[in-house]
């Protein structure tokens, strides 16, 4: 028994020597730069404990064509651009831009340009360490869907959420961040532009005001990531836009009441004037060409 | 000295191998937050079926602790018509109903109470005015050794544009 003991202790400590070390060389996913989070324990992967959800700038699209608006050319973040984001902050930012001009493209039916912002994105979900969202798989399914928007449309909102569920489970909340930012301000100059010059009681006009609330809940998860000098950066580069919608008027509004349904609706509606969307216009314009370093000038 | 050498060995295994479960319970939390992406997509299923409500996309999973308390802010618009439901992993909910309660995110008024509603799993209403709503929701509590599970929750929202009626 003495001579097991002598002869499997040391192998054993051997063993239990290299068990430590392997466990050890976990890695982790999160590289945010100096403000990451390095340490992989299951704290860090439970949710926090507030989320701010934004739609899918191709919902605002979808919605606007439904009120007749159509798509102009020349608005799109050009292609060549992607040479201009050399730092993780433009990358992630333009992500975001190219999806909201993919959805564009997918929902106006400007086939031309898929291949291209498709093209744009991956090269950026590479340099973001996302590349698994957009495979040679996706490629050919966006090949052979060219001339089936709703199919585009779906891929398209795949590849974004993917990339948000990657960026978030990775512990790139900051970077997520970006993403949407660059998104939804591409989505609302996109939107504008396309929708042309003011006219009162217009539904795609009003459509614009109510983007409003959705700008705030990105204002929120900015504000939750400020911490990130590059999340800090945008959402002052932003605040303008914000302030710009926060100041529509707000007329008192009644409740509607329909027998056997819950109605739910905002105790104001947002009175927009021609001043307030021409504000609204030229902000929007100046806040995504900083954000896409672009030179782009008003229709 | 060759009992000492014994319990030594006992001893250090015993602590090699709570480090190795460690390990993969870290990555097994890894692996869940990834596997909870499209969770809502799967389980959540709202009781009636209508196929002009469509998905929405501010529907999302997430992993969560028993017990914990968690807010969504979504934006509900103007004519359209949502229904929100919440599904959970057994392993958290233990087949207790997920409460939860919406307000008006500006005025903070409480809209529904799933605790007033006999512990409603979900909700539908039509939007008259858009505005951004806050949706705090509360997993049923565990005890003991049971806190230190996790699981997926899923909150889906659908949509569609609301029904116009009457002559106009």
């Amino acid at each position: 028994m003495n001579l097991i003991l002598k002869r499997v202790f040391p192998v054993f400590i051997v063993i239990a020597f290299h068990a430590v070390v392997l466990t050890s060389c976990g890695g982790n996913k999160s590289e945010e730069g100096k403000n990451s989070d390095t340490s992989v324990v299951n704290d860090t992967n439970i949710s926090p404990e507030a989320f701010f959800q934004v739609p899918l700038p191709g919902d605002l699209f979808l919605q606007l064509k439904e009120y007749g608006v159509k798509a102009k050319s020349n608005l799109l973040n050009p292609v060549e651009n992607i040479n201009k984001y050399t730092d993780q902050k433009t990358k992630a930012i333009n992500f975001g831009a190219y999806s909201s001009d993919l959805f564009y493209c997918s929902t106006f039916d400007q086939k031309a340009d898929v291949l291209k912002y498709f093209d744009n994105m991956k090269k950026l979900a590479d340099e973001l360490g996302i590349s698994s969202v957009i495979n040679d798989e996706t490629l050919k399914r966006i090949e052979k869907n060219l001339s089936n928007k709703d199919s585009l449309n779906k891929i398209t909102n795949e590849v974004f959420f993917d990339a948000s569920a990657n960026l978030e489970s990775n512990g790139q909340g900051a970077t997520l961040a970006l993403v949407v930012a660059g998104g939804l301000s591409e989505s609302i100059y996109l939107s504008i532009q396309s929708v042309g010059a003011f006219k009162a009681n217009d539904k795609s006009i009003q459509y614009i005001a109510d983007q409003k609330y959705p700008l705030e809940n990105l204002f929120q998860y900015l504000e939750k990531n400020a911490a990130d000098e590059r999340v800090a950066q945008t959402k002052n580069t932003i605040k303008p836009l914000k302030e710009a919608f926060d100041s529509i008027k707000e007329d008192a509004s009644e409740r509607q009441v329909i027998e056997g349904k819950n109605v739910i609706g905002g105790s104001t509606k947002l009175s927009i004037t021609e001043e307030d969307y021409n504000k609204i216009s030229a902000i929007a314009l100046s806040v995504r060409n900083e954000l896409t370093l672009n030179n782009s000038t008003s229709k | 000295m060759s009992r000492i050498l014994m319990l030594i060995t006992i001893i250090f295994a015993g602590y090699i191998f709570s480090i190795q479960a460690k390990a993969q319970k870290g990555s097994t939390a890894i692996e869940k937050t990834v596997y909870c992406t499209d969770y809502h997509k799967k389980a959540c299923k709202f009781s009636k079926k209508d196929l002009e409500f469509k998905y929405n996309s501010q529907s999302r999973s997430a992993l969560f602790r028993p017990g914990q308390v968690s807010e969504f802010s979504f934006t509900s618009f103007k004519g359209y018509d949502y229904r929100l439901t919440f599904c959970g992993e057994d392993v958290l909910t233990k087949g207790a109903p997920i409460a939860f309660k919406i307000t008006d995110a500006k005025t903070k008024a409480v809209l529904f109470d799933s605790n007033a509603s006999d512990n409603a799993k979900e909700f539908e209403f039509s939007c008259d005015n858009s505005l951004n709503l806050r949706v705090e929701m509360t997993l049923p509590a565990a005890e003991g050794s049971e806190k230190n599970t996790y699981g997926c929750v899923g909150f889906l929202l659908q949509s569609r544009k609301s029904l116009q009626t009457g002559f106009k």
